[in-house]
């Protein structure tokens, strides 16, 4: 945020710091009603206090990007350490049922490549996304490539149609902003497709949940994002994802070396979830090991779609998952 | 050629910046590098470290497993680092706070950082530039030029000369223990 | 002349779910009366508010960009906004409850701040659509849902908390006195900088009725007869003001004399109900 608050203004851009966290996503919320591309970022508790106008900006389908730099918690934690374990709560940590869009950089290349990445989706779908990075991510120092020229999606800001349907399941509706004329009614509370309150039609709240949902289920080819290394004959498969992977990729090639067959499914995308690229080991790998900075959030999801052996390693001490110690895990699995 | 750079201390010492301009230092002299760092919530007085990883490969693993060079102003961070210095590795502790051990197959360098920034500069605010420049001075990482143009691009300007100077000194400090 | 603000109201919508007597129905009035005295250019209006009652009062009546937000944390999208574009007009509509109570930080914080919006509080004393529950603007003594003893905790006066946050603009009127209740959020929008307009809005249904107000009537000589200009409270040693809606407009120039900014006394509410 110290680097926006310098870089941002000189871009044309506007950088305020708000009171709190929820200050600064209810703000970002309220800025990207008027066309501009916003984002927050924030990490730990930061994050549980933004969860309620998350809840806010799926539901009126408002385009805004937040990154959290995941640290050891739970509660204040390890202010400073790295943690994981935020992955369930992007997904769930707002009441009621949603969909939304994670993405998982590993190096200051992504943090810059996955930024680009995910306000580009963000507008395409209406939705916020998150990139969960993590401490060892976020205070990482690498050589990146920064590019001169950038795709960007620009928002759909046609005017005269409902801002809040579309008749195509998942279809994704115009958004034209405050000031275009639209005398746009927004709303928190569940909505017909012009932003009238409908708050007792069940149906008309089934359906707009359902619409909400799938304009992320039903991209999710285009969404998930995986890497494959090593996979063509791997009898272990690694499932990592974050900085977690770099470490799995590194302990992939030293086991590769000692004869093992190993390989690494690298999860670019945390949601949705990559169910079709996890369930596609089954019949060649004979087992996944998924270590991860959490007690298994995505061993779980990867449990659902792998028929083998899934063997999840969770550390939560506030350390990076050591080289050697994925090595030996593995060695002690295969 | 990979190398690998630990430098570790306390809060307030300038562990961070050293590393940091190392690491900038490197990119402008065309190599890769990848830095982190580790510290406390308190701003000043607790553990911390800073890795930098250069290498004329894109570096796949930007953390440390192991350190060639550890360059330390603190006892602590002396014991805490020291297991996993290589073998052959090099070691510089500043000798206003750390006592080095006898030599084991691995190469300790006791170096007047912190007393020198006082002597020269009035002030312990350098001495985290004169131990960068030991370590510059010692071992064969980067042209000097680049370091200079890093510390040009990373330390305020008012502060370029003090700076500049005390890369010098550190320097000089370095070749000498390169004699040994 | 009589003017129709039928123009100013969105086309679908037939009734408000206001309760009868219910006083956001006169400050509906009053913001579009100033609305439409002001010619403010209405692609260029924005109202935002929380929830609760008084949230209901832009969203979805009036037909202007409307963003409807969650509760106590309207000034912040209203920042947010604003900053974003500066073109736009950003008018806050909430309750008392919301502003002050869950929105109280951010409501401080960008008085301090000086972003240029407009906040309307439409003070009920109690939090409504919830459930009749005691906020920071319940008189001490009032009966509510949750002090059903009479609430034993003294109130903010909105106008010395918002004025001394750093507000450009700062004015209290009943919605029992229409004119200079509109003369004053008029102002509050032309005020460049953060402007406060703190409205007292009756509650027959949950205040009015748990305090022993059965007629609308009564609730509504009640604010009439607590009203006292700020002119006449500056003349008056602190024990004649407790509980007295002390109206008028103030501006940081108060602040710097240090006298008559506002009654002394628990807040704009009655005494012991």
């Amino acid at each position: 945020m110290e680097t926006l608050a310098e870089l941002l203004p000189r871009a044309g851009g506007v950088f305020v710091q708000m009171e709190d966290e929820i200050a600064s996503i209810s703000a970002v919320i309220g800025a990207s009603w008027t066309g501009a591309k916003a984002m927050t970022a924030t990490s730990g508790p930061g994050f549980s206090l933004m969860m309620e106008a998350l809840g806010y900006a799926v539901f009126t389908e408002t385009p805004c990007v937040i990154v959290d730099v995941q640290r050891a918690g739970p509660c204040t934690g390890q202010a400073t350490r790295v943690g994981g374990g935020d992955v369930m709560q992007c997904k769930w940590g707002m009441h009621g049922d949603v969909e939304i869009v994670a993405l998982s950089p590993w190096s200051v290349q992504e943090m810059y490549d996955l930024s680009v990445r995910a306000f580009n989706i963000a507008e395409r779908l209406r939705l916020p996304v998150f990139l969960m990075a993590d401490e060892a991510v976020g205070h990482l120092h690498e050589t990146a490539e920064f590019h001169e020229r950038i795709a960007v999606e620009q928002r759909d800001r046609r005017k005269g149609l409902p801002p809040f349907g579309h008749p195509d399941p998942g279809g994704v509706p115009p958004m034209p902003c405050f000031g275009d004329g639209e005398n746009l009614l927004v709303t928190g509370s569940t909505h017909d497709d012009r932003g009238y309150r409908k708050v007792e039609e069940p149906q008309v709240h089934a359906r707009l949940v359902e619409r909400l949902r799938q304009k992320v289920l039903l991209r999710r080819d285009e969404l998930v994002d995986v890497e494959r290394h090593m996979l063509d004959d791997a009898e272990t498969v690694i499932v990592a994802y974050g900085f977690t992977a770099r470490g799995a990729l590194a302990a992939a090639r030293e086991l590769r070396g000692r004869g093992r067959k190993v390989g690494l499914l690298r999860l670019r995308t945390l949601w949705p979830f990559a169910d079709k690229e996890v369930a596609a080991l089954d019949g060649r790998a004979r087992r996944v090991f998924v270590p991860e900075m959490n007690h298994g959030q995505v061993a779980g999801e990867v449990r659902k779609h792998f028929r083998g052996d899934v063997v999840g390693y969770g550390q939560t001490d506030g350390e990076v998952i050591p080289v050697a110690t994925i090595v030996r895990e593995v060695e002690r699995i295969s | 050629m990979l190398t690998r750079v630990r430098f570790g201390g306390l809060g307030g010492q300038g562990i961070v910046l050293a590393g940091s301009i190392l690491g900038e230092a490197a990119t402008l002299a065309g190599l890769n590098a990848a830095g982190s760092n580790s510290y406390g919530a308190a701003a000043r007085g607790t553990a911390c470290r800073s890795d930098v990883v250069l290498s004329d490969e894109p570096i796949d693993y930007p953390h440390l497993a192991a350190a060639d060079v550890l360059a330390v102003m603190s006892q602590a961070a002396l014991e805490k680092y020291l297991p996993i210095v290589t073998p052959n590795g090099i070691v510089f502790v500043d000798d206003f706070s750390v006592k080095a051990p006898a030599d084991d197959g691995r190469s300790f360098h006791s170096v007047p950082a912190t007393a020198t920034a006082v002597r020269e500069f009035g002030g312990r605010q350098s001495a985290n530039i004169i131990l960068l420049g030991v370590v510059l001075g010692a071992v064969d990482i980067i042209p000097l030029e680049a370091v200079r143009d890093a510390i040009r691009a990373t330390v305020r300007e008012r502060f370029h000369a003090a700076n500049l100077r005390a890369l010098e000194l550190g320097v000089e400090f370095g070749r000498a223990a390169r004699r040994f | 002349m009589t003017r129709s603000f039928e123009q100013y109201l969105r086309p679908g919508v037939k009734a408000t779910a206001f309760c009868p007597g219910c006083g956001h129905g006169i400050l509906l009035h009053g913001i579009l009366r100033a609305v439409d005295e002001l010619g403010l250019d209405r692609e260029k209006l924005l109202f935002v508010s929380g929830i609760g009652c008084a949230a209901w009062i832009p969203s979805p009546h009036i037909l202007a960009d409307t963003l409807h937000t969650l509760h106590g944390r309207a000034v912040a999208y209203a920042t947010g906004a604003k900053l974003a574009n500066p073109a736009l007009t950003v008018i806050v509509v909430s309750g008392d409850g919301d502003l002050v109570s869950i929105g109280g930080n951010h409501l401080v914080h960008a008085a301090r701040r000086g972003v240029d919006l407009t906040v309307i509080c439409a003070n009920n004393e109690i939090y409504g659509m919830t459930g009749g529950q005691a906020g920071p603007t319940t008189p001490v003594g009032a009966i509510s849902a949750t002090t059903p003893r009479g609430n034993p905790y003294p109130t903010f006066d909105l106008v010395k908390l918002v004025l001394g946050a750093g507000a450009a603009y700062v004015a209290r009127y009943p919605v029992t006195q229409p004119r200079p209740m509109t003369d004053a959020i008029k102002k509050a929008i032309r005020t460049p900088g953060f402007a406060f307009v703190d409205v007292a809005s009756p509650c027959p249904t949950q205040f009015g009725r748990r305090n022993r107000f059965e007629d609308v009537g009564a609730l509504y000589d009640r604010t009439h007869d607590l009203v006292m200009p700020r002119e006449e409270a500056a003349m008056r040693p602190p024990s004649e003001l407790a509980g007295r809606l002390v109206v008028g407009e103030w501006t940081p120039e108060d602040l710097r004399l240090g006298a008559g900014i506002a009654h002394d006394g628990p807040g704009p509410g009655g005494p012991p109900c």
